[in-house]
Formats: structure tokens, sequence, C-alpha cells
């Protein structure tokens, strides 16, 4: 037991050696890291890869932002936003973008977590909400 | 009888004739054979008989009657008392009839007192709970009939809802929708 938390905050600290100032996930970085890891027994460096990769793909979900829309968007809104998030999370976020017809009209934005909504789905569901 | 009267007529002029008295005695009894001495002996016999039936039967007889007169006294005093007692019985006996009649008046009166005062109890409980029941039978039906519009309200949501998302889906254009788009993304990034 205590050797697996042993293991956990060892991964912990190698998943935020690998990232870079702006809180991406730096590919040179992890690739220093596995490289580091060659010297380990293989049972322990199987259970720190395991736990280095949750908390890679955690930090991988608190960097992106996905962006659901329904119609088109420009790229100023979508960088505009970005930024906005990025200041208030305090790292830079990734961008990606998907269309969903379910929202009709308007933005779904979710950083981990998060999520951000104006849409008109979102709004025909809170009318429904109070009107129910 | 007849024989004896001149006799008797001889020797009272004989002794008329003497003149001591003694000797008139004699010759009154002389005919009889009466002697003194014998006369003395037979008194004191039949003294003595006397005295001794006197101790030993009348003394005895007369001190039986005197205690069965004590008796028969004390009897009747005691039927005197025994009926003064049954006299002072039956007017305590009345007196307790009259307090104990009185007294089942008084229990009668409290009993009737009760009596209405719990018909009147009961009557205000059943009206209390008939209030009680009509109060909850109206709530009932109230809290049925809000349930019962909020289901409608609901439904009615829902059915436009469902319509405006028909609608707006298809009916809206593609400029409007990136009018909308962009309005929504300053929105969030104001937020």
């Amino acid at each position: 037991m205590l050797l697996d938390r042993q293991l956990k905050d060892f991964a912990k600290k190698l998943a935020r050696l690998s990232l870079e100032a702006g809180g991406q996930i730096d590919p040179a970085r992890v690739d220093a890291v596995l490289a580091s890891l060659q010297g380990h027994k293989p049972r322990a460096r199987r259970a720190i890869l395991k736990a280095y990769l949750r908390y890679l793909q955690i930090e991988d979900r608190r960097s992106r932002l996905l962006v659901e829309h329904a119609g088109n968007i420009g790229p100023g809104e979508l960088e505009a936003l970005r930024a906005r998030l990025a200041k208030k999370y305090g790292r830079a976020l990734r961008l990606e973008t998907k269309e969903n017809s379910a929202l009709i009209a308007g933005l779904r934005a979710s950083v981990a977590d998060d999520i951000y909504e104006s849409s008109v789905s979102h709004r025909l569901g809170s009318l429904q909400n109070t009107l129910g | 009888m007849h024989d004896l009267l001149p006799l008797l007529a001889a020797t009272g002029s004989e002794a008329a004739s003497s003149g001591s008295p003694l000797e008139i005695v004699k010759q009154i009894f002389g005919p009889f054979a009466v002697k003194p001495v014998f006369l003395i002996a037979q008194i004191v016999n039949f003294s003595v008989v006397a005295a001794l039936i006197y101790y030993f039967a009348i003394r005895p007889v007369l001190a039986t009657v005197d205690a069965r007169n004590k008796e028969i006294a004390s009897g009747l005093k005691y039927a005197e008392d025994m009926q003064k007692k049954l006299a002072d019985t039956e007017k305590q006996q009345a007196e307790v009839l009259k307090q104990a009649s009185l007294e089942g008046k008084q229990v009668i009166a409290e009993a009737r007192d009760t009596a209405k005062a719990l018909v009147e109890k009961a009557a205000q409980d059943a009206t209390r709970t008939a209030e009680d029941i009509i109060k909850k039978g109206q709530a009932a039906t109230a809290l049925e009939r809000q349930q019962m519009l909020n289901d409608l309200r609901r439904e009615v949501a829902t059915l436009v809802v469902a319509t405006a998302n028909r609608v707006l889906g298809r009916e809206l254009t593609p400029e409007e929708r990136a009018r909308f788009n962009a309005s929504a993304a300053a929105d969030l990034s104001k937020n």
C-alpha cells in the first residue's frame, strides 16, 4: 500500500515535469521521462507508467477546450473565448471544435468537468424547467 | 259434740266458783288431759321443727324466689333496654335511609351531569373530527388539483419546448445560427 502511494506520487511528479510553462504537455519532456524510466525494474516501471499515463490524461483533459456548436462560428470568436478561459484557468488551452446540431444554435464550451453553455437548446431546457 | 256441752258448762260453773285464773285454766283443760309439761314440750318441739323447716325449706325457697324475682326484673329491664335500643336503631336506620336517599339523589344528579357533559364532549369531538375530515379532504383535493395542474403545466412545457426545438431546428437559417453563435461566444467570453 505504501509502495503504491509512493509510486503514485512519483508518477505525479513525472507528469508535472512533462508539462511546459503554459501547462501543455511537452512531447520532448515526455520522451525524456520515458527514457529515465528505463533503469527501473520492469514491475515497478509498469506500475509507474500506468499511473503516469493516467495523470497525463488528466492534464490533457485540463488543457483541452472543447467547443461544441450548431452552425458556423468565426475563428475570432473562438480565439477570444479560448483566451478568456485560458486566463481564467491560468494555463494554455488547446482548442477543439465539434459540430452538435442538438444545440440548435449557440455554443457549449467544456474544460475538464466545467461546462459553459449558451445555446438555444439550453435556454429551452431552462424554460421547460421553469414552466415544469 | 253434744255430749261435751254439758261437761263444759259444768266445768265453767266450777271454775267460776273457785276464782284463780290458773285454777280456771286447769279446770278448763283438765278434762282435755292437757298438762303444762307436755304443752311446753310440744311448743318446744313445734318451735324446733318450725325453725328447721324455716332454715332448710322455707329460707332456700324464699332465696330461690328472690333470685327468680331478680332474674325476672333483670329480664324485664333487659327487654325495656332492648326496646329502647330497637327504637334507637330504627331511628338511626331511618336517618341512614334518609341520608342514603339524599346521597343517592346527589349521585344520580352528578351522574346525570357527567353523562350530559360526556354527551356534549362526544358531540364536540364528533364535530371536530368531521371538520378535520372535511379539511383533510379539501386539502387532499387541493393537493390533487395542484398536482394535476403541475402535471399539465409540465406536459405543456414539454410539448412547447419540443415544438420549439423542431421549429427552431428547422426554421433557423445559417446566418441566424452564425449570428447567435457570435452572440453566445461573446456571452461566454464575458462570463
